[in-house]
């Protein structure tokens, strides 16, 4: 009798273990058997700025393609204050990160560079998180598309995700301030300081939000995940010390230019408000983009796109990404009939679409149209210099962190050593 | 007559099943079950374990330098402070039978560390030991050169120091009342028949205290892991490699989602624990059968 009901439990167990080894159930391709229709269900994650523009995006979608039933989901954004709503979205992350891990969540990620959810996107690609889109997406190459912008989201050879938009961080000055002078330093540091005496200036008085960005600026990643290696070059090192030496001015007391400006970048100083500004004041601005070190120019990409690896609705994904990467949806043409408050800021990586999409940006009027127009033009030729192009979220919010955001008083070498360290085990975790 | 104490036998089984019926529910739900999933996501790669990899897994963690650190502090841990644990908390034992002078104070004091927060203890602790803090302040007013307490090789004894004293006690309380069972008649009749301390000691304290070792030294490996506890307050996700343990690389591969690494990891640490277990168990029935 032990001997029986020992075996029925055994049998019991083995079974149950077998249930638990099916495939995680592909939940999202469930099919929606509405009054007949045969639906299937995509689930798209979205990061809560960017909300308004893709939700009237998938609006548009599905009512080109209604055999698929689209459901959003908001990636919320976390800001650290202290409040329950904090701890409400960061349990929504959370969550999020479970699902995902277990093989369900969200089929699609149209996340930017507040994302939370999965915060290292390099690493979650080695860790099989994400689909290679060139399985989904046919000629993703010879597409329209700043082929250089697109590596970005290469790894291993494989495209695991994909950029729709990214930033570039520069000065920007008035053409009396550059005369003939163009910049001869290879290095962003030495760049900074060279603009400074050039326009005769001490500090620039945005230079506060280089902070954000400092490993982005460099065409060499920290984070070297084909070496396994991890390195804070002296030059970053030397930009870190030179932006922590310099105190944050008042904008009331200088003028507005020359700045540290973005462009593709929703901030304040972003060097498409200086543009705008300057065609109604006649005074033409110029950027000058911080060189990589490599002498070339980093593109940082901020808007992005992913599939997870397992969804049911991988092709379907693929189609739709195919659409945000559209001239339509990449320029300003597919922004009109959107009626949306709020356009997006970053560069378009669809090259047919920059130069629309930035007249449209530059909207002021009639009678600025051409002036406009001859300026996005000017800019599209600056995006063709880029030379390297990375996804640097995740090495920005380190170095910002341990350099910025710590009470500690020691050297800005000292805490990168210290970051080093901590960051021994990386690529081993 | 014969079937009625069978049919009662047989209810009482019954009963007693049903009893057990909600623990074990929990059991296969809440441990077995995952651990299946675990074992599974060790051969997979993959969100949701959605590709096979064989052995990929294993060969990766075996040749990761963490966990190869972490397996080799936890179990040099595991050894020196349960080791130094049991020796320790016998010999007070052993003292406290023979009527040490003050040993009734000495038995309210040895569960105090039981009983203080232990993150109020870590925060003393780190102000001892910091490299401003007081133990070196001390050493350098008499002139000898300060350590790195918490963030150089010391820390592994640190942490050690920190684990004697928290389970210490315990141990002790645990003994002395394996000692106390020991029947006198024993010692008596030994010392009638020619026996001195030592074989007294060899031949009856120690086999009969063998139950009692062996659970003290159950006890000693379930609180040295509870240690990470400690290790974790004063180091951070990755303290200095002398107390970077097991549970940090389970942690760290738990928050980095990579679930692959974490089980196989986790199921390593449980076949160690099994071995170890086991063995000790086998031990203590053969000393105790001889």
């Amino acid at each position: 009798m032990k001997k029986k009901s020992t075996l029925i439990l055994a049998g019991l167990l083995c079974v149950c273990f077998l249930a638990a080894c099916q495939p995680s159930s592909l939940s999202s391709g469930k099919k929606a058997a509405e009054g007949g229709k045969d639906q299937q269900q995509m689930v798209i994650a979205i990061s809560e700025q960017q909300e308004e523009f893709y939700r009237k995006a998938v609006s548009k979608y599905s009512k080109l393609h209604p055999e698929i039933e689209v459901k959003i989901e908001i990636v919320p954004y976390i800001d650290n204050t202290p409040t329950e709503k904090t701890e409400k979205n960061k349990k929504a992350v959370q969550d999020m990160q479970m699902q995902i891990m277990a093989g369900k969540g969200p089929d699609v990620f149209l996340l930017d560079e507040s994302n939370e959810a999965l915060p290292d996107m390099i690493k979650s690609s080695c860790n099989g998180v994400f689909l290679d889109l060139n399985t989904v997406m046919d000629g993703l190459k010879d597409l329209p598309l700043n082929q250089t912008v697109l590596k970005a989201g290469e790894i291993d050879g494989k495209q695991y995700f994909l950029p729709l938009g990214y930033m570039l961080t520069g000065i920007a000055v008035t053409d009396d301030m550059l005369g003939d002078w163009k910049p001869a330093s290879d290095q962003p540091a030495q760049f900074l300081e060279e603009a400074a005496n050039q326009t005769g200036v001490e500090k620039f008085p945005s230079e506060f939000l280089l902070r954000d960005y400092i490993p982005g600026l460099f065409g060499t990643p920290v984070l070297d995940y084909e070496e396994k290696s991890i390195t804070f070059s002296k030059e970053l090192q030397n930009l870190t010390e030179l932006l922590t030496e310099r105190q944050e001015f008042s904008s009331e007391e200088v003028p507005e230019l020359p700045n540290v400006a973005l462009m593709g970048h929703y901030a304040v100083n972003s060097f498409e408000t200086f543009v705008q500004n300057s065609l109604t004041s006649g005074i033409d601005v110029t950027f000058l983009p911080f060189p990589n070190g490599e002498g070339g120019i980093n593109a940082q990409v901020n808007m992005f796109a992913a599939v997870r690896a397992n969804s049911a609705c991988a092709s379907q994904a693929g189609e739709f990404l195919a659409f945000l990467l559209s001239d339509e949806m990449q320029g300003s043409t597919g922004w009109e009939n959107l009626n949306i408050k709020r356009i997006p800021t970053a560069l378009p990586v669809n090259d047919n679409a920059f130069v629309p999409a930035y007249q449209r940006r530059f909207d002021s009027g009639e009678e600025y149209q051409k002036a406009a127009a001859e300026k996005a033009e000017e800019l599209f030729q600056l995006t063709q210099q880029i030379t390297t192009a990375r996804f640097c979220q995740y090495e920005n919010s380190l170095v910002f962190d341990t350099i910025f955001m710590t009470s500690e008083n020691s050297s800005v070498e000292k805490k990168l050593d210290d970051l080093k360290n901590e960051l021994r085990f990386y690529f081993d975790e | 007559m014969k079937d009625g104490r069978h049919l009662l036998e047989r209810r009482k089984k019954l009963a007693g099943m049903w009893l057990a019926a909600p623990v074990l529910l929990g059991t296969f739900l809440f441990f077995l079950l995952p651990f299946a999933i675990c074992i599974r996501y060790s051969f997979t790669f993959g969100v949701g374990g959605a590709y096979f990899a064989g052995l990929e897994n294993y060969k990766d963690v075996f040749s990761s330098r963490a966990f190869q650190l972490a397996a080799a502090n936890t179990l040099r841990f595991l050894a020196v402070g349960v080791a130094s644990n049991l020796a320790l908390s016998f010999s007070l034992a052993l003292a406290i039978k023979k009527g040490l002078t003050g040993s009734r104070f000495f038995r309210c004091l040895l569960l105090l560390p039981l009983v203080l927060p232990i993150a109020s203890v870590v925060m003393v602790i780190q102000v001892f030991f910091a490299e401003a803090g007081i133990l070196n302040n001390w050493l350098s007013s008499l002139g000898i050169p300060i350590a790195q307490w918490l963030d150089g090789p010391n820390a592994f004894y640190v942490l050690l120091g920190l684990y004697l004293w928290k389970s210490f006690g315990y141990s002790v309380i645990l003994l002395l009342s394996g000692l106390n069972v020991i029947p006198e008649e024993f010692y008596q009749t030994a010392a009638m028949e020619g026996a001195g301390s030592l074989q007294k000691f060899v031949s009856i304290t120690l086999p009969m205290m063998i139950p009692h070792l062996f659970l003290a030294a159950v006890m000693g490996v379930v609180n040295a892991f509870k240690s990470y506890r400690e290790a974790f307050l004063l180091g951070g996700k990755h303290p200095h490699d002398s107390i970077y343990m097991i549970q940090h690389f389970l942690n760290n591969n738990f928050e980095n989602l990579n679930y692959q690494r974490l089980s196989v990891a986790a199921i390593m640490l449980l076949l160690v624990l099994l071995i170890l277990l086991c063995g000790l168990y086998v031990f203590q029935n053969r000393y105790r059968e001889e």
